[in-house]
């Protein structure tokens, strides 16, 4: 493995760890499987007004789990069904959430995760270095026959604009974008080839981060 | 210079932003729309920003809900985990395929009253006619349920078909050596469903799963040791380590009650991993397996069951409606168990889990029961995933 993939793989990781902390204020501890899992109780209890701050405790978060993920992930980048991707998918299903638990939430699932968007934004990637920029659902403003140096400005905020509505549901904060820029700024060279890398290290980052994969 | 750019690029990045900025009606119908389908799409998706409209204008939730339930996502994420949680045994996804998942998720698409899936005569498959008579073989020309494999559901899977594109109603279930079922109770008459709980049994099973996967109870919670055992067969033995107490106490608590809805499975089957129906009116020889053990226990002769379920607890839990003493068959025991209360509150129970994250908690059970009462009004799918998703206890208060 080069240093380079090395070290793209390792700060993938960190924008994924650093993403990590959203969403878990809403992590409810209702989501085991301790408690009776249906059926009403013996006895039924009285039904009681909950105070507001714990009904907000009751705000719970599940990841998305196996038989959603592969839908989740073509219908966020807007890719068609694909062998190529059903193949990837597979590969590392058996390492994603069976239930969504948040205690699911693993080394080897955020690699499967990791992996899983990694195939779709390359597949997304390839479809779309083939269209005029305008065309384009998510990588807009690249121009690949170009280094990463040498791109317009808001090539890189537009993407990270883009797939933040698209992924997280939401603008990205000014902290978040300053993050992955300074992280992506690894890819900042005169080759031209290392401008698909860093497109693809910011989407699979993004696309990686537990408010990506949370429902 | 450097600064004066930057400066520029910040002040039109704040600008963007707030030119896009997420409305709260936008995030609800995204929230809405996301709860619904099972899937994730982008918050300028067209459905969602319809949606918003919706809102913006006025109308109700519900309205605006109407959006995602029509969406194919709808059946092909949602119903299918709904189905397949449902179906498993041990309430998980990680189930294979098969004709009761997609006969739920079928009826789901096509408005079926959901009482039918226990007393209909029909069951789903995908439609292969597009396929050339080779590649018909090879996804498994399972296309009749009297078969020994599961592989027409499975090939399905593996090609990615969409169950809201594919699926298509078939009917009558049938039986090993491709005879008509005389006695469908839809769900309850899928291969999986007796190949799974008549296999090597007695057939208390396929009493036991049908309570567990369509009134959301396990035995231990409606077990009751008052009941009459008089229906209690002849392989449960009344002195169990030396004494009677046992038996009376815990033994009679589950077997009283399933014992004497056993019957409604007297002629059903499996022979050579496919669905059997008896159709010479001579019960299964699974019924009357280890007769000597208590040789003065009841023998099954005949397909007359007995609901003992009746007691002030269970009568309440279950909630049950028409004729509930007793009954002769499978569909019968599906109609029995489709009329019921326990029925809706179980529906709307494992809708509640797939679109709200979480089970109900037992101080919801009056809005569990309300919502029960909305779904009674059609009994479809669509309808009871937009009363879930748009009632107050399922996630609006502050969620993303």
């Amino acid at each position: 493995m080069s240093l380079k993939l090395r070290i793209a793989v390792s700060l993938s990781l960190l924008v994924v760890v650093v993403l990590q902390g959203q969403a878990c204020g809403k992590v409810a501890p209702m989501e085991s499987a301790e408690l009776p899992s249906n059926g009403v109780s013996q006895n039924l209890p009285p039904v009681v007004a909950l105070p507001e701050k714990d009904l907000q405790a009751l705000e719970t978060v599940r990841v998305v789990h196996r038989n959603e993920f592969l839908s989740s992930v073509t219908s966020v980048l807007d890719l068609p069904y694909s062998t190529t991707l059903y193949t990837a998918f597979n590969s590392m299903a058996p390492n994603l959430s069976d239930n969504g638990y948040v205690d699911s939430v693993t080394a080897p699932l955020m690699n499967a995760v990791l992996s899983i968007h990694g195939s779709a934004c390359s597949e997304q990637l390839r479809r779309e270095r083939a269209m005029a920029s305008a065309e384009r659902q998510v990588f807009k403003g690249f121009d690949f026959a170009k280094s990463p140096t040498a791109q317009p400005p808001t090539a890189t905020s537009d993407l990270i604009r883009t797939l933040a509505r698209r992924a997280w549901l939401r603008n990205e904060t000014q902290a978040e974008r300053d993050a992955i820029q300074e992280a992506a700024k690894l890819f900042d060279t005169a080759v031209a080839a290392d401008t698909e890398k860093k497109a693809l290290f910011i989407c699979s980052a993004m696309l990686s981060s537990l408010d990506a994969i949370t429902r | 210079m450097p600064a004066l750019s930057c400066g520029i690029l910040m002040s039109f990045l704040a600008s963007s932003a707030s030119a896009q900025e997420v409305t709260a009606n936008r995030q609800r119908a995204s929230q809405l729309y996301n709860n619904i389908t099972g899937k994730f799409v982008s918050i300028d998706s067209p459905k969602v920003v319809e949606m918003e409209r919706i809102l913006n204008s006025g109308k109700s939730e519900r309205e605006a809900a109407k959006i995602a339930t029509q969406d194919t996502s709808f059946v092909d994420v949602r119903m299918m985990n709904f189905a397949r949680r449902m179906w498993s045994t041990t309430e998980s996804y990680g189930v294979i395929n098969n004709d009761f998942i997609a006969t739920t998720a079928g009826a789901a698409r096509d408005g079926v009253d959901a009482r039918e899936l226990l007393t209909g005569n029909f069951y789903y498959e995908y439609d292969i006619s597009d396929l050339d008579d080779r590649d018909r073989g090879r996804f498994g020309t399972v296309i009749r349920e009297g078969q020994p494999n599961n592989a027409h559901y499975e090939s399905a899977v593996r090609l990615g078909y969409s169950e809201s594109a594919k699926l298509i109603r078939t009917t009558p279930h049938m039986v090993f050596r491709d005879v008509a079922n005389p006695d469908s109770g839809g769900l309850l008459s899928t291969r999986s469903f007796i190949v799974e709980y008549a296999t090597g049994g007695t057939n208390r099973r396929l009493v036991e799963y049908t309570f567990r996967s369509f009134m959301c109870v396990e035995m231990q919670d409606w077990m009751d040791a008052t009941r009459p055992d008089d229906k209690v067969g002849r392989d449960v033995d009344r002195f169990a380590g030396g004494s009677t107490e046992r038996y009376q106490t815990t033994c009679k608590g589950c077997h009283a009650q399933l014992d004497a809805f056993r019957p409604a499975f007297a002629f059903v089957g499996v022979s050579s991993r496919t669905p059997a129906v008896n159709t010479v009116g001579r019960p299964n020889a699974s019924l009357a397996r280890n007769a000597t053990i208590f040789p003065q226990g009841y023998t099954v002769g005949d397909s007359k069951w007995k609901n003992y379920a009746t007691s002030a607890v269970n009568a309440d839990r279950f909630g049950w409606r028409g004729n509930v003493e007793e009954g002769t068959g499978v569909q019968a025991f599906g109609k029995l168990i489709g009329n019921s209360q326990g029925f809706s509150r179980c529906m709307v129970r494992r809708m509640f889990y797939e679109i709200c994250k979480r089970e109900a908690d037992p101080f919801e059970e009056n809005a569990i029961r309300n919502m029960a009462t909305q779904f009674e009004a059609t009994y479809k799918f669509r309808d009871l995933a937009e009363i879930v998703a748009t009632n107050n206890i399922c996630l609006k208060r502050g969620a993303r």
